[in-house]
């Protein structure tokens, strides 16, 4: 069967400006941020990519979600190409990540219907789905209230609503629960376990390792853009801690002294 | 063009207007501003000017001549006879005071040195002095009126001809001329200048602004093209630069004829003309949006963008002074350089020297432009490192 999401030797490297390598103390003018990554998600499984900050993850999804497009390889949302349909890839994913931002001067109510209009849901399927994500977040106590004004769990919560107005049946998600308070954390990751349970096809980012063990079928571990080890997660713990899998895993590749 | 574009433009537009303050300080503030401080000015420079009947100048006179003292009163001068000239300090304080407004000192037997005058002998005709305070609009007017009085009195002594001494008009300028080399000097300058700088801030805003607050990540992961986004942001920002052209160019009517003490009546433009002008304007304000939206697309800040354009700003400032000075070029060839036409197109139109394919010219180069940059701006929205950069 094919799979809901897949990524065939991805590649994407960027340029580095003058501040950048300032900032990272480097020569080098070019980054490669992700090198030659594959993997595949079946249809209703939780895929984690699990790896330090700058390791490809980010990058990785946004190839995945058709936001940057790769330089070598290519990616598959239920079929469709990221490098040859894009739009098709847009118009399936729903796509959550903390870069994306809603904008200040709007309610979550008018961001939840201007996204389903750009996203071509009906007025009533709208409706009724706005009800339930507001219900669900606890959205409609402020549902006209400005983002501007809204708490920073509130502004993440809106944002999970307003990725999912279109109903998508492939979710993907960067860093969820980053930044966010015990409370909203939870919810978020409720939220994940309960789109598991009605099918749906998961691929989301962090370093967070409970959050992992709590809702990932699968996990792929990746470091210095390329896939250090992927598998279920006995498979890829071999009986330790995801923990100590990991840092072993990262000793291995970065060949740092942990 | 898809409905996203039109949905894409709307939310531009809602949050434009979802601060009234901001709304009205971009939109309608200028024109008001204009007609405002014009009107104010207009009527401070009237009574500035306009001499007061009921209060006639005082001059105090050191010797005063016979003479002058009846050529005075006739001339709506009082004058108040004065033993000897004050020092300075004492001559300011009695023009504050207003007892005074100017001292003048005539040499003694004025009447007969004058009287006895050969101008031919090469000898130093008889002085006189006439002091005032340049800073007291009073004093200012009084030595006007006195130094007047005195080169009248002296025209009377050996009149041979007058110049312009009857009651005709003798300025056969008509009023069309008249408002035309006033508007032109005023009206292209402030336009462009003003739908420029307005439009900046909204386009910093539209673009770089969405960018440096991530909200443009959120509008490129949809299933939208990314030609439409751009289209959306032209179309929105192009509405409120016609909407502050619109406000600008009515301030600027509005205010022109009290600032011009009523020399100017724009009621000698027809309904063409102002046709012409609003095509003219239209298709400058478009070439503007699609500017600075390129410009702001290129920075990854609204203080990015805002350095980037300052340049640009000055730029549009010296093309709107060079229409300042003489009348409109008749060559087509200027008429296709951007703005630089459009600058020219209004003086034409203004004084009434208006070549009709100069005009179609303008507008047929401006749209061309326009339409050449959007679909620049279009492809620049395609590249991730101009949408990602942070």
């Amino acid at each position: 069967m094919e799979p809901a999401l897949s990524a065939r030797g991805l590649r994407k490297s960027f340029k580095l400006s003058a501040k950048q390598r300032k900032l990272e103390r480097t020569d080098v003018r070019v980054k490669t941020a992700v090198d030659g990554l594959s993997f595949d998600v079946a249809f209703g499984e939780v895929y984690g990519l699990l790896g330090p900050n700058g390791a490809g993850k980010t990058t990785t999804l946004r190839m995945l979600a058709a936001l940057v497009k790769p330089d070598e390889g290519d990616a598959f949302v239920e079929g469709a190409s990221v490098v040859s349909d894009p739009m098709r890839v847009r118009s399936r994913v729903g796509f959550l990540t903390s870069e994306l931002k809603l904008e200040d001067a709007f309610s979550p109510d008018y961001l939840f219907d201007f996204f389903s209009e750009l996203r071509g849901v009906d007025a009533s399927s709208r409706d009724e789905r706005k009800r339930a994500l507001f219900a669900r977040f606890g959205i409609d106590r402020f549902a006209q209230t400005k983002v501007a004004d809204l708490s920073t769990g509130m502004k993440q919560k809106a944002s999970l609503a307003v990725s999912l107005v279109h109903d998508p049946r492939v979710v993907i998600f960067d860093e969820p629960t980053n930044g966010l308070d015990v409370l909203t954390a939870k919810t978020v990751t409720d939220f994940l376990l309960e789109l598991a349970a009605e099918g749906r096809t998961v691929l989301l980012s962090t370093h967070i390792f409970s959050l992992v063990e709590k809702v990932c079928d699968r996990v792929g571990v990746v470091i210095d853009g390329r896939m250090a080890a992927s598998g279920t997660l006995p498979e890829v713990t071999g009986g330790r801690s995801l923990e100590d899998a990991f840092f072993d895993l990262y000793a291995a590749r970065a060949g740092e002294a942990l | 063009m898809s409905r996203c574009a039109f949905v894409i433009a709307r939310k531009e537009l809602a949050r434009f207007f979802s601060s009234k303050v901001s709304a009205f300080v971009s939109i309608a503030l200028p024109g008001l501003l204009i007609f405002f401080m014009w009107t104010f000015m207009g009527d401070a420079m009237g009574s500035m000017f306009a001499p007061d009947e009921a209060k006639r100048p005082v001059v105090a006179v050191v010797n005063e001549p016979a003479s002058v003292a009846a050529f005075a009163s006739s001339a709506g001068i009082d004058t108040a006879a004065e033993d000897a000239l004050p020092g300075a300090e004492e001559m300011r304080e009695r023009i504050a005071q207003g007892d005074v407004q100017a001292f003048a000192v005539f040499p003694e037997g004025f009447d007969e040195a004058v009287a006895a005058y050969d101008p031919a002998s090469g000898e130093a005709a008889p002085q006189v002095e006439v002091y005032f305070n340049s800073v007291e609009p009073d004093s200012a007017q009084a030595y006007s009126m006195f130094s007047s009085l005195l080169d009248a009195y002296e025209s009377s002594l050996s009149n041979r001809f007058d110049v312009n001494a009857g009651a005709g008009e003798y300025d056969v300028a008509d009023e069309r001329e008249v408002a035309g080399s006033v508007m032109v000097s005023v009206v292209p300058l402030l336009l462009v200048i003003l739908v420029f700088t307005s439009v900046m801030s909204i386009a910093a805003e539209s673009v770089a602004g969405e960018k440096e607050r991530g909200t443009m990540a959120t509008l490129l992961a949809t299933p939208v093209s990314r030609r439409d986004i751009a289209l959306g942001k032209v179309l929105a920002i192009t509405a409120i630069g016609l909407l502050i052209a619109a406000s600008s160019l009515l301030g600027i009517l509005a205010g022109l004829p009290s600032i011009m003490q009523g020399a100017v009546d724009v009621n000698v433009y027809g309904p063409a003309d102002y046709l012409l002008l609003a095509l003219v304007v239209l298709s400058t304000t478009l070439f503007v949006v699609m500017l600075v939206a390129v410009v702001s697309t290129l920075a990854k800040s609204v203080k990015e963008a805002t350095m980037l354009m300052t340049p640009l700003m000055i730029a549009v400032m010296l093309v709107g002074v060079l229409g300042m000075f003489g009348s409109a070029r008749a060559e087509v060839g200027y008429y296709l350089i951007p703005l630089y036409n459009s600058v020219q197109c209004m003086i034409g139109i203004l004084s009434f020297d208006l070549q009709p394919v100069n005009v179609a010219a303008c507008v047929a180069s401006n749209l061309a432009v326009t339409a050449v940059g959007v679909l620049a701006l279009q492809r620049m929205f395609d590249s991730e490192r101009l949408m990602f950069a942070r």
